[in-house]
């Protein structure tokens, strides 16, 4: 019984996509909306069923579910039935539903629904599985098939998505980078990569031990929930249908990061010095995220993003000083927030068009110019410079360095240690132009000098 | 009174014997090319033939014959002696067999075989003589063929100035070396070679540095190497063969035999070697890459080999290392193989197309596979590429010079692997020009080559190739060339 | 002689003896020298896996002839665990390619004589995996260069095809020379070629370990192209025919890994290998980002993919540094990987300049919608580069980074887990740029791509995808060959 319900928050998704990709081109675009929904609403059955099984008898003989080992030393990587994991997959489930019927009317029309539908299920599939992972190894795959269906989903949804999708997968790759090198580490302290077993070895480690794996624990929470500087990747999103910008961009992602922050919390309790400058680091992380919320046009597009970096930032907070309960709700109240504040703005949307037109939702009219001058200078300067700069960085450098090193100094070198051998047969070659006594003079000079050594030196 | 094993002399007779008819048939019977062709290579098989006799005849000795009375004439055939006369014999037969055809086109063909007969008697009887009065005299009758035949084609201008270089440079060494004898003979009353000088006075040792630079003219070392390119350019590729293949090795050995014989340290003959042997790498290398007709390229390379061949030796006299001078005289034996198939393959080229320059090759295996193809075998080899002859003989001194483990000998290695390299730089190219496609509209005609030609080419491919393949008879070969 | 005996023979007799019948009958065969080229690239492959078993029950198929008794020189051929992966690779590398070639030579008289040193150039490699001594070992070694710079010099593309030749030659031969020095110090100072015997123990002078180990990792270095020795790689990539550069880049390259495994990480002990840790994986994080730098300036695609090589040799690098297990693990695992997934891009490349002539990133563009299942193919290579999971290089990548975790410079690892961003980049803007992005005007006309290109290109991305999902058998064989180095003790 367990068992098929875990696998159903996995496998019923894949297979509806699996469907919509093979026959998807056959059916209308509301056929392709209610058969999201109904796989959607199955997930959230699947999940609500396994809530009694939690913590029984059952739950606890099955161990591991579907544990398989794929790399070998990398230990046997399976589902774990949690009570944290499956109340987030629930919650997610449950925002994907809502918002799809939130903006069911708007996108029944577009055909792009054909394309996005699969992602986003197959995203959910993925983000189920790294839920209930556990294994880091298992989570870290799971991650990077979410990442790659949320970088995909602009190349299907705009004509010329290569660039978004381009940024978009890089920005994500750097978090997951992050992660990466935070689990072998962690499984380098603790000798496993089974989730729970490293945490709670990894609770024993000293605060110099744990701060590489923390920093990139972190750094895989920040660019997931989309906090500054990293925040670049979740803006981008704002272009698309609303479904795949509240939900793939807006919710999943900062939901996976919120989750992963809670399940880490642990090892910061114990990370030493590091823990007041992980708070510092949080509340500058609220207030960068407040400001730029309340600086961007009123747009729903631009306010949401903001969000996940808020809930971060909080969160982040309260994790750096041990408060994992805080640190859970708002993990949990992230997505139906979120929710919520979607249907708001787009109920308002209608009604408020006139104060929506204005150029920003800060109430008084004094602190414009200031907030436009702050988001000039950081938003754009700063940012603009630093953060988008750093790829412009890489090619510049990548230019230079082809330009100066490889084609400079390298085959320079080459070249000129060829010339310098041909320049030496030239010199030589006088010799052998001379007439017939500069070559019998050669002949005398050894004569010479034979006679030197031998006469001289015995 | 003459004693002694009588097989010593036979190989003489033969070249002599040789020699007188072939130009009896010449002048009186028949003047056909083909005739005196396979005669001349009948009279070296056979010298060659009586040459095995006497290596079979005598194992762990050392024939001799001659009158061994004070002041005697004495031929001693050593290893060493064996394996230049081998070489120069083997080379004798190939060549010519191969002017059977090659000097179809020449008028004076007359003379030129008894002319390459007497050379490869003046240079075997050279290399067995065993006292240094005999050795000029070899060595002139040697010469003098050689310059006559560098000349030989004597229609062109050219030729005559290579020949006149080389008889002028040549002349000299001798006459150096004729000095050299004399100061000798003046102090000690001996010319003796394998009579060590006890205490050598003033007189002597001068006479000994004439003898040296005379030898070293001869063969070839920088400086006094500037006669060969332009001999090896000009003469007909058959006797470019024959001077790079054995005149020039035997030159190298006599000086070897002579230094040793009369008692010079082997520590100081390896330096002094050693030196020459670096100069003549680097320089021979260096100035072929600056080369635009093949064969004075393939003569500057014969300068770099002969560095190489040298550098074993060198390393092997100072540091004691009998195996290292038996890879130098390997490499001397590949050597000839490959120089002597590289001049006939580039004499096929231009005896069918009139190729000289490296750029007229272009394409050349389009017209003449098996020339191109036996070119770039000879070429490749001598670039050392694995699994040919030339490769193995540097393997073999590579992994005997690294034995001796001073800083000397590893900075001599580093400069002889980047000469290695450097020598690449002039091989590659042009057998990547033997290949390279025909401009369009070029009309591609294969040639048909004579026979003639084509099984001396097949026979030298094969032993490069052999030689690489199957080295363990040949390194036998060349064991103990230095025991006199 | 038994069976594995034969089996053995085979691996380089086929080959020859296709090689000889193209030769000898190339007036006669026309179409069918495909397929004996085909056929004589397929055997090896065939016995190697025949060999398999046999490695699984503890023999090791070997094959001894004197040769040079004066010398002690022996011609012996000896298949061990260290030897499979990269006789596998070559072997599948090799037949694929010249699958590869069928659709993509022009055929001419010349064919035979391509098949031929097609051939040749796969006997080098296999021979030198092979090899199990010296001499034998350095014979290949060089055949493979010479095989590969005919073709190179004779097939290749463009009017810089003999200067490039050239330049190949001789740099690879740099790198030759310093590996024949050190192979000849290292007969001298043991008395023996054999490996097996050499591996057995030999005691060497001590100040002679240092200079030898660094030889033969120079030395090496030079195939693999690590900077600054990479010099040879992007022209002689770029210039030669695509089959060709498939069994360059893909077999060829992993050369180097094979001799600094069968070497100094054989031979030594890891005291004695100690110092050259850091240096190691230096020059690995380096040559990783210089490479994706330099793939990210380029603008001709053969060439990107070309320093891609680079990059990924880096990551070899690093990982055999670390001399931890999994690093070196990682790396060999690495070089299968790799070897499938850059003859993947390779074929995908040959592909697009196949059908449409164009190889500058800026004329090409939207090819996705004329060649839908080469963008599949080629998009599938680049996340397999870009090491995403459950793609094959994630696996190696995984066990490379694990091993650097392990040494005590974590910084450096942690450079080199940053800097595989960078592949990503390139991956992205290379498919990014070729199959999507804007077409060109009136939309591209492309010519239908033969089926012998677009089998083999289709096969490695599913390869690439099945291999990541189950590696668990090629783990086993690495498990078995890191029993050899270092002693064995882990």
């Amino acid at each position: 019984m367990i068992h098929t319900l875990v696998l159903g928050l996995v496998a019923l998704p894949l297979l509806s996509a699996l469907l919509l990709s093979a026959f998807g081109r056959r059916f209308s675009a509301e056929v392709v909306q209610r058969l999201l929904l109904l796989t959607v609403a199955l997930v959230m059955l699947c999940a609500l069923a396994l809530f009694p099984f939690l913590d029984s008898q059952a739950a606890h003989d099955a161990g591991d579910l579907f544990a398989i080992v794929w790399l070998p030393g990398s230990g046997r990587m399976g589902l774990h039935l949690g009570s944290s994991g499956l109340t987030m997959a629930l919650v997610t489930a449950a925002s994907l539903f809502l918002m799809q019927l939130i903006f069911d009317e708007e996108q029944a029309a577009s055909r792009g629904a054909l394309f996005s539908a699969p992602l986003m299920l197959v995203a959910l599939a993925a983000a189920n599985a790294a839920f209930l992972s556990s294994n880091f190894l298992g989570r870290y795959v799971a991650l990077e098939v979410v990442g790659l269906c949320i970088a995909l989903a602009p190349l299907l949804e705009l004509p010329q998505g290569m660039r978004v999708t381009r940024s978009v997968y890089m920005a994500l790759r750097v978090g997951d980078a992050g992660f990466l090198a935070a689990i072998l580490l962690l499984m380098q302290a603790t000798g496993t990569l089974d989730i729970a077993a490293a945490l709670a070895a990894g609770e024993a480690l000293s605060a110099a031990q744990l701060a590489w794996p923390v920093g990139g624990f972190l750094l895989a929470v920040w660019v997931k929930v989309g906090a500054w500087p990293l925040h670049g990747w979740i803006y981008a999103g704002r272009l698309l249908r609303p479904t795949t910008r509240g939900w793939l961009y807006g919710i999943l992602m900062p939901n996976l990061g919120l989750y992963l922050l809670y399940r880490v919390t642990p090892l910061l309790r114990v990370a030493g010095p590091l823990r007041d400058v992980l708070f510092g680091v949080g509340v500058l992380a609220v207030l960068v995220a407040l400001w730029l919320a309340f600086s961007q046009r009123r747009d729903a597009g631009r306010l949401f993003p903001a969000l996940g970096a808020l809930g971060g930032g909080l969160a982040l907070c309260f994790a750096a000083r041990g408060a994992a309960a805080p640190v859970w709700w708002l993990a949990v109240a992230f997505a139906p927030l979120q929710v919520v504040g979607n249907f708001v703005a787009k109920k308002l949307a209608a009604k408020f068009s006139r104060f929506l037109a204005a150029d920003s939702i800060l109430p008084s009219a004094q602190l414009l110019p200031i907030a436009r001058q702050l988001q000039h200078r950081v938003e754009v300067g700063m940012l603009g410079r630093l953060v988008l700069g750093v790829p412009q960085a890489v090619l510049a450098a990548s230019r230079w360095l082809y330009r100066v090193v490889e084609h400079g100094t390298l085959e320079g070198g080459l070249r000129a240690s060829s010339r310098a051998v041909l320049g030496m047969g030239r010199w030589l070659q006088r010799w052998h132009t001379g007439s017939l006594r500069d070559n019998l003079a050669w002949v005398v000079v050894m004569l010479l000098v034979v006679m030197l050594i031998i006469v001289g030196g015995g | 009174m003459s004693e002694g094993e009588i097989w010593v002399i036979a190989p003489l007779l033969c070249l002599a014997a040789g020699a007188f008819f072939v130009y009896l048939i010449a002048r009186f019977i028949t003047a056909r090319n083909e005739v005196l062709a396979s005669f001349s290579a009948l009279v070296c098989l056979l010298a060659l033939l009586s040459l095995t006799m006497l290596a079979r005849r005598c194992v762990g000795c050392i024939p001799a014959w001659g009158n061994f009375a004070p002041g005697g004439v004495v031929l001693r055939a050593e290893a060493g002696a064996l394996v230049i006369s081998g070489i120069a014999l083997g080379l004798g037969v190939c060549i010519a067999l191969y002017s059977g055809c090659y000097l179809a086109q020449d008028q004076h063909h007359i003379t030129y075989y008894p002319l390459v007969l007497l050379m490869l008697l003046g240079l075997v009887a050279m290399v067995m003589t065993s006292d240094l009065f005999s050795l000029y005299l070899c060595c002139e009758l040697m010469s003098i063929a050689a310059y006559v035949l560098v000349a030989f084609r004597r229609a062109t201008d050219t030729a005559i100035e290579a020949g006149f270089k080389y008889l002028m440079m040549g002349s000299v060494g001798t006459l150096t070396m004729l000095m050299g004898v004399a100061l000798v003979y003046r102090e000690t009353g001996s010319v003796a070679i394998h009579q060590a000088l006890v205490a050598p006075g003033l007189w002597a040792r001068a006479g000994l540095g004439c003898l040296w630079v005379g030898l070293s003219v001869k063969s070839a070392l920088v400086p006094t190497h500037t006669w060969l390119p332009d001999a090896h350019g000009r003469a007909p590729s058959s006797i470019s063969a024959l001077l790079s293949g054995v005149v020039i090795p035997s030159a190298l050995y006599v000086l070897l035999k002579v230094s040793l014989g009369v008692g010079i340290p082997a520590r100081d003959v390896g330096l002094v070697l050693l030196v020459l042997a670096l100069l003549n790498m680097t320089l021979g290398n260096v100035m072929a890459l600056l080369q635009t007709h093949v064969k004075r390229m393939l003569a500057y390379s014969t300068i770099a080999q002969m560095g190489y061949a040298m550098f074993g030796v060198a390393v092997g006299l100072r540091y004691g290392l009998p195996a290292a001078v038996q890879a130098g005289f390997f490499l001397l034996v590949a050597h000839a193989a490959m120089k002597g198939l590289a001049f006939l393959s580039k004499g096929v080229c231009h005896f069918y197309c009139h190729t000289t320059t490296i750029a007229e090759l272009r394409g050349i295996f389009y017209r003449l596979p098996l020339a191109a193809v036996t070119l770039a075998l000879a070429l490749a080899g001598l670039a050392g590429v694995p699994p040919l002859a030339g490769f193995v003989g540097k393997w073999f001194l590579l992994s005997e010079i690294l034995r001796a483990g001073d800083a000397l000998a590893y900075g001599a290695v580093v400069l002889f692997l980047l000469n290695s390299l450097v020598a690449l730089g002039y091989y590659l190219p042009l057998i990547a020009t033997l290949f390279a496609p025909l401009p369009e509209g070029d009309a591609v005609e294969q040639v048909a080559v004579s026979a003639w030609m084509s099984v001396p080419l097949v026979l030298l491919a094969a032993l490069v190739v052999g030689m690489g393949v199957f080295p363990e008879p040949w390194w036998r070969w060349v064991e103990d060339v230095l025991v006199f | 002689m038994d069976l594995k005996t034969l089996w053995l023979i085979l691996i380089l007799g086929a080959p020859l003896l296709a090689a000889a019948v193209l030769v000898l009958f190339r007036r006669h065969l026309g179409a069918a020298a495909g397929w004996i080229a085909g056929l004589g690239a397929a055997l090896p492959l065939l016995a190697a896996f025949a060999l398999l078993p046999v490695l699984q029950h503890g023999g090791e198929p070997a094959l001894a002839v004197v040769w040079i008794p004066a010398l002690g020189i022996e011609l012996d051929l000896h298949v061990d665990w260290l030897t499979l992966p990269f006789l596998m690779t070559e072997a599948g590398v090799s037949l694929l390619a010249i699958i590869y070639a069928w659709g993509y030579h022009h055929r001419d008289e010349r064919t035979p004589y391509f098949y031929a040193l097609l051939l040749l150039f796969a006997v080098g490699m296999a021979g030198t995996t092979l090899a199990d001594d010296m001499f034998l070992f350095y014979v290949f070694w060089e055949l493979m260069l010479v095989a590969s710079c005919v073709l190179i010099l004779v097939w290749g593309d463009g009017e810089q095809r003999g200067p490039v030749a050239l330049k190949y030659f001789i740099f690879t031969h740099l790198g030759s020379l310093l590996v024949l020095a050190a192979l000849v110090m290292l007969y001298n100072a043991a008395g023996t070629d054999r490996f097996s015997e050499l591996r057995a123990g030999v005691t060497l002078p001590a100040e002679q370990v240092p200079w030898l180990i660094a030889l033969f990792v120079v030395g090496f270095c030079v195939k693999m192209a690590i900077f600054p020795l990479h010099l040879w790689l992007p022209d002689a990539h770029t210039v030669a025919p695509m089959p060709v550069t498939i069994m360059l880049a893909a077999a060829m390259l992993s050369m180097g890994t094979y001799g600094i495994l069968r070497f100094p990480l054989s031979l030594f002990t890891r005291a004695q290998l100690q110092p050259f840790v850091v240096p190691l994986m230096v020059a690995g994080v380096i040559s990783e980002v210089y490479g994706a730098l330099m793939a990210l300036a380029e603008q001709d695609v053969k060439r990107v993919v070309a320093y891609s090589s680079v990059s990924q040799m880096g990551y070899i690098l690093f990982g055999l540094g670390t001399l931890t297990y999994n690093g070196i693990a990682g790396a060999t695992l690495h070089v299968i990987f790799h070897a499938i997934v850059k003859a993947l891009l390779f074929m995908v490349l040959g592909l697009v300049v196949h059908a449409t002539g164009k190889r500058k990133l800026s004329e090409l563009g939207g090819l996705g919608r004329a060649m839908p299942l080469t963008a599949v193919c080629a998009g599938m290579g680049a996340l397999a580069i870009s090491a995403t999971p459950p793609f094959c290089i994630f696996d190696s990548e995984w066990l490379l980074f694990s091993g650097g975790f392990e040494t005590p410079y974590t910084l450096l690892t942690v450079a080199a887990l940053l800097g595989s961003l960078l592949t990503v980049a390139y991956a992205l803007w290379l498919v990014g740029r070729i199959f999507l992005g804007a077409e060109p005007e009136g939309g591209w006309h492309v010519t239908k791509p033969p089926l012998a290109m677009l089998a083999p290109t289709v096969f490695l991305a599913a390869l690439a995808l099945l291999e990541g999902l189950f590696p668990a058998p090629l783990f086993d064989w690495v498990a078995h060959e890191l029993a050899l180095l270092l002693g064995g003790v882990w």
